[in-house]
């Protein structure tokens, strides 16, 4: 909505949720000069200021924009399938306000310039907060780590190889030992690659489908393997998405431990189980692919964690 | 053990000189004094001496060396030594020969003295098993180099009339570098406070208990340092295994003017050499007027003849 303008604006009728202040109740948002004067329940009883624009949300929800960390962009290298411009469109449209944009693209983003480069593009051309993400390796080769520090400075606010795992243990664990002296994040797919083979969860419904598995175990084995190398270099880390009731647990027991540890559950995981693939629908295949019910109620379990 | 038993009036009571480790202070301190007579020697015009002559000395160097290995030639030719450099690419080793054959093969020449450099760790002290007569380590893996850590500490001293309590940061790739080790232990044993100051990768495990300070922030790590010495970081190690890449590390780590403002005013910069500029070191300061990297070169030779005299001492006479 237009914050800019000088006219004051008024969201009625709407579901307010600010997880800051723990709300989550029906209410109005008023705002004037690019200012929420007030939101929430006490919103609604205070009118609208002189001249308002009252938009009725009819119980939509209004929340502080969402931020996405994990954003596949098309720029540079894909810009006819897609730019920043569109992309960030296509994440205000879900009410996304913030994007964090994967490096692998092409070319992938492992130096200095590419990071001002997403930065400059960001800025000319993108309606929300664009944060680039900066490889760990050079070209995601995951033998070579990438210019942690210069990129930093360059303004990468995370480090990540992207849809591919660093397989060599010791390399990922100097990327960690080396991240940790610039207090830099590390963000990793956890999926063992020689494990993960196969386009959708390994077990009896991939058997029968005559489809090739990925087992569960190809995520929690990297998963307690970098925690075992977060523990040795002490740095920050967080696993891009976890899908498996095991994952949540192997987490659990990492933050016990006093590690500094994240994980994402993507929305997919929240919502869909490997029975919505139904006749092939190939949509459903993604990375981790869908699991089972009880591995879809653990992550909704994880998150209200 | 007997060696150490027989020479134990003599101001260097050991048969070997393998590692600062085995070394006390008032040894350390008393090489020290010695080598600073073997400076004088070596400013004359007749710089020799005959303290070791009709003495034998092999320089035996598995590893590729031109300062070491040179300086440990003029310092034994000064005391009046036969020196022998046996470049191990023309040897037998190359042919399969054990370590320990080739010890016994250099043994059955009666050499005196045996200098030995080899790219493992422990190579030195399993040959000084070996052999009858004195071995000096010169250089070891990344085990000991002590008299790089010798030499360093006349030059400090020279400059600054002592050691003790005196901060110096050694700053690089300490994971790898034998200096690093030999000069912790040496400086520490003198009193000096000890700083590293590396990226975390070229750190080995367990740094924070070997008596240092621990800093991954050069302008930190410097702050008020009276010496700091820069160590070579290899070229294999700059490519993204141990570090992203030259210019990375350069920009963080590379000692430059604005990261040395932080010491002291008279603060020495040293380097064990060889230096990669526009690397661990800007050139300037390389050149500049705090740098000591030439006469530690000097002092080098001085405290490997100090160091010669010493074990030829306790050499049996008949």
């Amino acid at each position: 909505m237009a914050l800019d303008t000088p006219r004051p604006l008024v969201l009625s009728n709407a579901r307010v949720i600010d997880p800051a202040r723990a709300l989550d109740a029906p209410g109005s948002i008023i705002i004037a000069d690019g200012t929420i004067l007030a939101a929430g329940p006490e919103a609604a009883n205070q009118g609208a200021p002189y001249g308002a624009e009252i938009v009725d949300c009819k119980g939509a929800i209004a929340c502080p924009g969402l931020v996405d960390m994990c954003v596949s962009v098309g720029e540079p290298g894909a810009e006819h399938r897609e730019t920043l411009a569109s992309a960030s469109q296509a994440a205000a449209a879900g009410g996304v306000t913030t994007i964090c944009t994967m490096p692998d693209t092409d070319p992938v983003i492992d130096d200095p310039a590419l990071v001002d480069f997403i930065l400059r593009r960001a800025r000319d051309t993108a309606i929300v907060n664009v944060h680039p993400l900066a490889a760990l390796t050079k070209g995601l080769n995951g033998m070579e780590m990438a210019e942690i520090g210069l990129l930093q400075e360059a303004g990468a606010v995370a480090f990540t190889n992207g849809h591919k795992s660093v397989e060599n243990a010791q390399v990922m664990r100097r990327m960690m030992t080396y991240a940790r002296d610039f207090d830099a994040l590390v963000i990793h797919h956890t999926e063992d690659p020689d494990l993960a083979g196969g386009v959708m969860n390994a077990g009896l419904n991939a058997s029968w489908k005559g489809l090739s598995g990925v087992p569960r175990e190809a995520e929690i084995i990297m998963l307690e393997r970098d925690l075992r190398l977060v523990g040795m270099s002490r740095g920050k880390y967080h696993a891009n998405l976890i899908s498996t009731s095991d994952s949540a647990d192997v987490v659990r027991t990492g933050k016990k431990r006093g590690l500094d540890i994240t994980a994402g559950i993507s929305i997919n995981h929240l919502t869909h189980n490997e029975n919505d693939i139904g006749a092939y629908r190939t949509f459903f295949k993604m990375s981790p692919p869908l699991r089972d019910e009880d591995d879809l109620e653990a992550m909704i379990a994880a998150i209200a964690d | 053990m007997t060696a150490t038993d027989t020479h134990r009036d003599s101001p260097y009571p050991h048969r070997h000189l393998l590692g600062i480790e085995c070394l006390h202070p008032h040894e350390i301190l008393r090489l020290l004094d010695r080598a600073e007579e073997a400076v004088e020697v070596s400013r004359q015009v007749n710089k020799r001496k005959q303290v070791l002559q009709g003495r034998t000395q092999i320089n035996l160097f598995f590893e590729n060396s031109t300062r070491t290995q040179s300086s440990f030639e003029l310092a034994g030719k000064r005391l009046g030594a036969d020196v022998m450099n046996m470049a191990v690419s023309h040897s037998s080793v190359k042919k399969g020969e054990t370590l320990i054959d080739t010890a016994a093969t250099l043994n059955a020449m009666n050499p005196d003295l045996l200098v030995v450099r080899h790219h493992a760790a422990g190579a030195v002290h399993l040959l000084a098993r070996k052999v009858g007569c004195s071995v000096v380590n010169a250089g070891d893996g990344p085990h000991e180099h002590p008299t790089q850590a010798l030499l360093d500490a006349l030059t400090i001293r020279r400059h600054k009339g002592k050691i003790a309590r005196l901060t110096v940061a050694i700053c690089g790739d300490i994971a790898h570098s034998r200096v690093a080790r030999s000069n912790i232990i040496l400086l520490n044993a003198l009193g000096a406070r000890v700083r590293v100051v590396a990226p975390s990768t070229l750190l080995p495990s367990g740094i924070a208990k070997m008596g240092v300070e621990v800093f991954n922030d050069m302008r930190a790590g410097l702050k008020d340092a009276d010496s700091v010495m820069m160590l070579r970081l290899q070229r294999e190690r700059m490519n993204g295994a141990f570090v992203p890449s030259v210019r990375e590390y350069y920009r963080y780590y590379g000692l430059d003017a604005e990261k040395l403002s932080v010491a002291r005013d008279d603060v020495l910069v040293m380097h064990p050499g060889p230096m990669n500029r526009g690397v661990e070191i800007d050139a300037s300061i390389a050149a500049g007027p705090q740098s000591l990297i030439r006469e530690q070169v000097e002092m080098g030779v001085a405290v490997r003849m100090a160091i010669l005299e010493a074990l030829a001492a306790n050499l049996p006479n008949q």
